[in-house]
């Protein structure tokens, strides 16, 4: 008898292309199926088409839900990138010694579960037990945090504080891969500090910049977590974030068909997003 | 002048580390040092606005700690079951981590070591999906799950945290620089199969790169919050995302308890975490690198 053998690659990818079978195509596809169906419930029997796609597309609340976060990311994804290159060029010069402990304390938020994180920060807000009242009035701000009004605020101190390492590890690594005898040729030249940020520093981790602008404007667009406790705490509208609208859809008022067309749509955005910039900074450079 | 100038720079260097400093490290002071003071009760007016609050966590500098109170954590540990939950999240989160990091180096030696039809599609496919949160997905996945009649089982949360396409990615940009060809070549002279090949020599030749992948598959699924919270509608399978959050809808009528809760339930919620992070965090700089995609 002959022995089929199956060639090494699919060997080593079978086991993965399982379980995204399993995690990613087919929820996907079950997911279009569901939202080909209306009512409440898993149940398959008023097929109703692609009327539930028109019905997100002519829903305004949806919309206002995204235009509320791409209004959050024009806001949280510069004060991220221009916080976390900063910083990156800060450690990375020789201005600061104590790099490791710096970079560790960045980088620890990142162990805290957002959920966590979401609530911590909305306690340290409260102007009866946290100090962030009382740092800010040291500078003369009297600003409540809480507020409906500075919601977007306190999320971005939120998605920050949470974020910040993780991009700051990736910027460093990138700065890593700037060879030596570069900064060497430049010093010999007499280039100032500033021009070898300017020149050198900034160009040379550009894919890095766009990599961490990227996932942190996806991230922003399908935030969950975080105005889920500030719902609690603050009271939002339900339609603060698409995920928040997706989710009192689906899991709140059972219409499943409905969440199910919204959250397709969320997921096309995003792979349509992460794809294009994959494509045009690391893709296309091999 | 230029001592002056040196003068200034030191300076702006010590006020922007400690601005840094202060941001990143004072909500984890302040949860630690809130945790240990008494939540006590607060009174209400009959309009329900001001409150008398005669205890250490209204009333006391929310900077410092007078004396420590370990109330909070008895109140958490006899009024909700927050260890069991502790313990689900280890076992979920290890689970998905073992299952994630097996598949995803084997998917990222596959694309980095062979050149085989169909390799560029798949590439594409990791770009496309490396970046798209947990989030976008979890609906989805939960009408598949109710489908299939899977909801409240840890497997249910244990497969999806474990698909890491971030893992496939960063594997296979990470493998060809820790593995050098010529010591899989001599291990084919040798006569050794593919297989063992991997599982002999190059798995033991990752070090840094296994455990940065274990640590952020590992926090991705102990951080996972919108998918549990579809799937695990029983208390006694909560994560501890979960559990915490689960006093948030109300549910609790007295306060001190509430806060107790939300305070050293935080507390206990992150310790595990955060000791293993410290321990490690060395690690997964390096990991990441060494993976640094050019």
């Amino acid at each position: 008898m002959r022995r089929i053998t199956i060639p090494a690659p699919f060997l080593f990818l079978m086991p993965f292309l399982v379980i995204l079978t399993f995690d990613i195509v087919i929820p996907l596809f079950y997911a279009v199926y569901t939202s080909a169906y209306g009512g409440t419930g898993l149940s398959f029997e008023k097929y109703v088409g692609f009327q539930n796609y028109a019905a997100v597309f002519a829903d305004s609340r949806f919309w206002a839900s995204v235009s509320n976060m791409l209004y959050f990311s024009a806001i949280s994804v510069p004060v991220i990138v221009a916080l976390t290159v900063g910083l990156a060029l800060f450690i990375d010069s020789k201005i600061w010694k104590q790099k490791t402990i710096l970079k560790l304390i960045v980088f620890l938020p990142y162990a805290v579960p957002t959920v966590i994180s979401g609530l911590v920060w909305s306690f340290m807000f409260d102007n009866r037990i946290g100090p962030v009242p009382l740092v800010l009035g040291i500078f003369g701000i009297n600003m409540d945090m809480l507020s409906a009004a500075n919601v977007y605020y306190a999320m971005l101190m939120m998605v920050t504080w949470a974020w910040s390492g993780f991009f700051l590890i990736i910027l460093l690594a990138g700065l890593r891969t700037v060879p030596n005898s570069i900064y060497e040729a430049a010093q010999i030249d007499g280039a100032s500090a500033f021009s070898m940020i300017v020149d050198i520093k900034l160009p040379s981790i550009g894919g890095f910049i766009i990599l961490v602008l990227a996932m942190s404007l996806i991230n922003n667009l399908l935030l969950f977590n975080e105005p889920y406790i500030l719902g609690y705490i603050v009271g939002l509208p339900d339609n603060i974030t698409p995920n928040i609208y997706i989710y009192t859809m689906t899991y709140k008022w059972g219409l499943y068909g409905l969440g199910a067309a919204m959250a397709f749509i969320m997921v096309l955005v995003s792979f349509a997003l992460s794809f294009l910039f994959m494509y045009f900074t690391v893709l296309r450079r091999r | 002048m230029a001592w002056l100038k040196g003068v200034v720079v030191r300076l702006l260097a010590v006020i922007v580390a400690a601005a840094v400093i202060v941001y990143f490290l004072l909500p984890i002071y302040w949860l630690v040092i809130a945790s240990f003071k008494s939540p006590g009760l607060c009174e209400y007016t009959s309009l329900g606005e001001q409150t008398i609050c005669t205890n250490e966590l209204f009333a006391g500098n929310p900077l410092w700690l007078n004396r420590i109170n370990p109330i909070q954590y008895v109140n958490v540990l006899s009024g909700t079951m927050i260890l069991r939950w502790i313990a689900n999240s280890f076992l979920i989160s290890g689970s998905s981590t073992i299952i994630g990091v097996l598949v995803s180096t084997m998917a990222g030696y596959a694309l980095a070591q062979y050149t085989f039809k169909g390799r560029s599609v798949l590439v594409l496919l990791v770009a496309a999906m490396f970046m798209v949160p947990v989030t976008a997905l979890a609906v989805p996945q939960f009408l598949f799950l109710l489908g299939i009649g899977w909801l409240g089982t840890y497997q249910s949360v244990i497969v999806p945290c474990s698909a890491s396409v971030f893992g496939v990615f960063f594997m296979s940009i990470y493998i060809p620089g820790a593995v050098s060809p010529s010591v899989i070549e001599a291990a084919r002279l040798d006569g050794a199969g593919e297989l063992k090949i991997f599982f002999t020599i190059v798995f033991r030749l990752l070090g840094s790169g296994l455990i940065t992948l274990c640590l952020i598959i590992f926090i991705g699924a102990w951080n996972n919050f919108l998918l549990p919270s579809f799937v695990l509608t029983d208390m006694n399978k909560y994560l501890v995302t979960q559990g915490v959050a689960a006093y948030m809808g109300g549910g609790v009528q007295n306060r001190a308890l509430m806060y107790s809760y939300f305070i050293s339930g935080s507390v206990l919620s992150i310790v595990p975490l955060i000791a293993v992070f410290v321990c490690l965090e060395r690690f997964v700089e390096k990991g990441l690198y060494l993976g640094a995609w050019r």
